[in-house]
């Protein structure tokens, strides 16, 4: 059981990372966590957990039908574990997509029909994942529930599980090929090679069958390998068998898409999106089902394995790029997730693992384990640490314990300082070179300026003694402060006095009555003027002593428009050159 | 139905509209906006002054509000209305925050408040509450230019086709809007291509999303009932026909038992 301890404590390292950039993203929000930006909103929680975690779970419908519809008894074997995944696929899915909505409380709405939306494709997907969701869950309960004193419930949902099938390949018809319609809206974004039109649903819904199948087969194996099982090898192969027949259908459907819409241009144009699209159909399609068609290969667990993992992820790949890759020409900036994105993407999964060995080890799901008596070492007190790395459920835990400090720590350098870019906000709006013969005036930080030929007008309003014609104030202290300290928001005004510091750098809350008046209610009237303590310091324009001045800088745009623009039309109008004050004169 | 109609020769790129609209929407001001995309909208901005690539000509960009809108159809849970005055409005109250709007929108144009941790969707709503209340827009108020006008749909097409005939060579003989996307609410004039600057879709010229989509929605019952009709047809067959065999071997069983081989 050696293999099954290093595996459950792998997953569970896995899903504490996952934990931590779930409650990450739950208090610091999705631009903290992400890398999603206004041009790429969806990213590797919707697409990776949502879209390909639903196709990933295909094989809990696909195996129904054939035992319960078709009648085909030999996968009596395979029809727990494949629900037992479809099932947890859907949870996968419908937990990710909660933590992935920007308002995850709200994930009930749909059922409210003041709020429905016929027109929508994702209204159909989000009914039918969760119907389909519910009625795995009622199959799985069936298995679960064998126990007494569930019997008689258990008794009943076996006597409905005929309805309850057809219901489920019903909804999951629907549902696996809206998911491919999903993208019929985006013509202009998603890359012909995976914008298919009217393709799309029969694609995703034939792909997913295929590679649903697949993913039960290697769960199955995995079970096998992992408890010491002999896996049901003719069932499997029958299953392998029949997902290389959907998997050679969906080829076909892309070809044919291909060859109608006449896009082997586009396949054959050296952009490395035709590369990508090739890897994806030889993953997809082309290795597993040649795996699949040897028979030396098919007829072994390993080969079987490696064509199911193969088909899986070659079905994940094209997902993926249906989803996010084929969007990345039309970005400016290409997306790749961030490392919070993966820690949760692959957590879900992780704890979906972990959640499926425990229903293997408790319940009917494969067939019963039985467990053996843990042997307890009891060891002195020099032997604690060996009674802990010996014991599982301390070794769990432990590992628990460490993995939240060490994603914490991980995670440090991006999502925990909150949302990244807002710490590049407080650059200054022009850029001086070190003779200030011309300054860039760039107020709205657009990295277009306007050219202000500083040096130039120095020299023409009379050298060093025109400053403060235009530098009317400098901060305490500072010889030359330059517009934008003052005048920093492009359209608002700002505060310029620092209410704060100064009660701190003079007495605190005993400060008050030094610049207040306190008989007089606030405002700006019963304070001490400025210039009563700055009278030296303010730079090269003193403010005569006992005047009070506007605390309240212009916006940076007010500003420069009423120092600029007002001496450009004297100016203009006194020298005979009235395009002086035109707007183009400077905003080029 | 009210248009707002923009003339790009007349727009200086002063960006008072973007004041006015972000003052009067109640939108924080700062600038810059450290969501803000390259076009200039973001979480904060629903109209943006971008300059035509190597052109001394700007572009208002904002919500265009087709009048067959994608986000209208793409919408879950129906937060994304269109009024019969042709505004499209957001309703924050429905939204669940998936962001498909962002996706079917084919000019882009919602955005998404990333830097919070409740956040919603940002976009244009034609100030359609001012109009209600016989007001203009407020970019259409604060333009000085004569850039930017508004009022019945039809007028504003009539009046931007006098301008491209009473000024010949001024403009290019197209109001963008008119047609493109199956028609928006904001029509554009202009004497340089913007195909670019307003991102049409090269491949969706004059087709609007819910024309692609609603054919193929709408087929959903019949694939259900298709899906289900096959489904319990072939399950009764198979089942029947495993009844009849069963009722067939006992029979012959009954009848015939020296026939069957000892041990099978």
């Amino acid at each position: 059981m050696n293999k099954v301890h290093r595996v459950k404590e792998f997953l569970w390292l896995v899903s504490m990372f996952g934990l931590v950039a779930l409650v990450l993203r739950t208090f610091l929000g999705l631009g903290a966590t992400t890398n999603l930006t206004d041009a790429m909103p969806w990213g590797l929680w919707k697409i990776f957990n949502m879209v390909a975690g639903v196709a990933l779970a295909a094989g809990g419908f696909t195996l129904a039908g054939a035992v319960y519809v078709l009648h085909l008894k030999k996968y009596q074997s395979l029809i727990r574990p494949a629900i037992a995944v479809a099932f947890l696929g859907y949870g996968v899915s419908a937990f990710s997509l909660m933590w992935d909505i920007g308002l995850p409380y709200r994930i009930w709405h749909p059922i409210l029909p003041s709020m429905w939306n016929p027109h929508s494709f994702l209204f159909e997907v989000a009914w039918c994942v969760m119907l389909y969701f519910t009625v795995s869950f009622v199959e799985l309960s069936a298995a679960l529930a064998e126990k007494s004193p569930w019997r008689k419930v258990s008794r009943f949902l076996h006597r409905i599980s005929v309805p309850l099938v057809i219901t489920g390949i019903t909804l999951s018809t629907l549902h696996h090929s809206s998911l491919g319609s999903l993208f019929l809206v985006a013509p202009g974004r998603l890359h012909p090679l995976w914008y298919t039109g009217n393709w799309i649903p029969f694609q995703f819904f034939v792909s997913a069958v295929g590679g649903g199948m697949m993913t039960v087969v290697l769960v199955a194996l995995l079970y096998a390998y992992l408890y010491n099982k002999k896996p049901d090898l003719p069932a499997l192969q029958g299953i392998a068998k029949a997902s290389a027949f959907f998997l050679v259908l969906f080829l076909l459907l892309r070809l044919g898409e291909i060859t109608a819409d006449r896009k082997w241009a586009v396949v054959f144009s050296g952009q490395w999106e035709s590369r990508v699209f090739g890897v994806e159909l030889l993953l997809e399609v082309i290795l597993p089902v040649f795996l699949v068609a040897l028979p030396r290969v098919r007829r072994s667990a390993w080969g079987l394995a490696a064509a199911a993992a193969l088909a899986m992820l070659g079905l994940v790949m094209q997902r993926i790029d249906t989803g996010i890759t084929g969007f990345v020409r039309w970005l400016d900036t290409p997306y790749f997730p961030s490392l919070t994105e993966f820690a949760f993407s692959l957590g879900v999964y992780a704890a979906a693992g972990l959640v499926l060995m425990f229903l293997a080890e408790r319940f009917d799901v494969f067939e019963k384990v039985t467990w053996g008596q843990e042997e307890k070492i009891v060891g002195d007190f020099t032997r604690l640490w060996w009674d802990v790395v010996n014991s599982v459920p301390a070794r769990i835990s432990l590992l628990v314990v460490l993995a939240i400090p060490l994603a914490v720590l991980v995670f440090s350098t991006g999502s925990l300082q909150g949302f990244p870019l807002i710490r590049q906000a407080t650059e200054a709006p022009t850029g001086a070179d070190p003779t200030r013969s011309t300054l860039r005036l760039d107020g709205n930080r657009n990295g277009k300026a306007v050219l202000f030929a500083h040096k130039q007008h120095q020299e023409s309003l009379g050298g060093a003694a025109s400053c403060p014609q235009c530098h009317h104030l400098s901060k305490p202290n500072d010889p030359n402060t330059a517009c934008f300290h003052c005048h920093s928001d492009f359209m608002l005004s700002r505060s310029i006095f620092n209410h704060s510091l100064h009660e701190q750098a003079l007495a605190g809350n005993k400060a008050c009555a030094q610049c207040h008046n306190l008989s007089i209610p606030e405002s700006r009237d019963n304070s001490k003027p400025c210039a009563d303590c700055h009278a030296q310091d303010m730079g090269m324009n003193p403010l005569a002593a006992g005047r009070h001045f506007n605390d309240q800088a212009l916006g940076y745009k007010a500003a420069m428009h009423k120092l600029c623009v007002s001496c450009h039309q004297k100016k203009g109008a006194d020298m005979g050159y009235p395009e002086l004050a035109e707007c183009a004169t400077c905003h080029q | 139905m009210y248009a707002v109609l923009y003339d790009a020769t007349r727009c200086v790129g002063c960006n008072k509209c973007v004041q006015a609209c972000t003052s009067v929407n109640r939108l924080d001001p700062e600038i810059p906006d450290p969501t803000t995309e390259a076009d200039g909208l973001s979480g904060r901005r629903w109209t943006s002054i971008v300059q035509v690539p190597g052109k001394k000509r700007y572009v208002k960009k904002q919500c265009l509000h087709c009048l067959h809108p994608g986000c209208v159809s793409a919408c879950l849970v129906g937060a994304m209305t269109q009024s019969p005055q042709g505004p499209v409005l957001y309703d924050r109250g429905k939204c669940m925050g998936c962001r498909y709007c962002m996706i079917a929108c084919p000019v882009g144009i919602p955005r998404y408040e990333w830097d919070k941790a409740i956040p919603y969707i940002q976009k244009c709503n034609l100030c359609a509450e001012r109009n209600a209340q016989d007001k203009k827009c407020a970019c259409v108020e604060a333009c000085t230019h004569g850039a930017l006008q508004q009022g019945e749909r039809g007028e504003m097409l009539a009046k931007a086709h006098r301008l491209i005939a009473d000024n010949p060579g001024q403009y290019l003989d197209h109001v963008y809007g008119e047609r493109e996307l199956g028609g928006t609410s904001v029509l554009y004039l202009s004497d340089t291509p913007l195909e670019a600057v307003l991102r049409f879709p090269a491949n969706l010229r004059e087709v609007s999303v819910p024309e692609i989509t609603w054919p193929v929605i709408n087929k959903t019952p019949a694939v259900a009932l298709t899906a289900l009709g096959l489904l319990v047809g072939t399950y009764w067959i198979i089942e029947r026909r495993i009844k009849l065999a069963e009722k067939e071997e006992s029979r012959s069983g009954e009848n015939n038992q020296p026939d069957k081989g000892p041990g099978r």
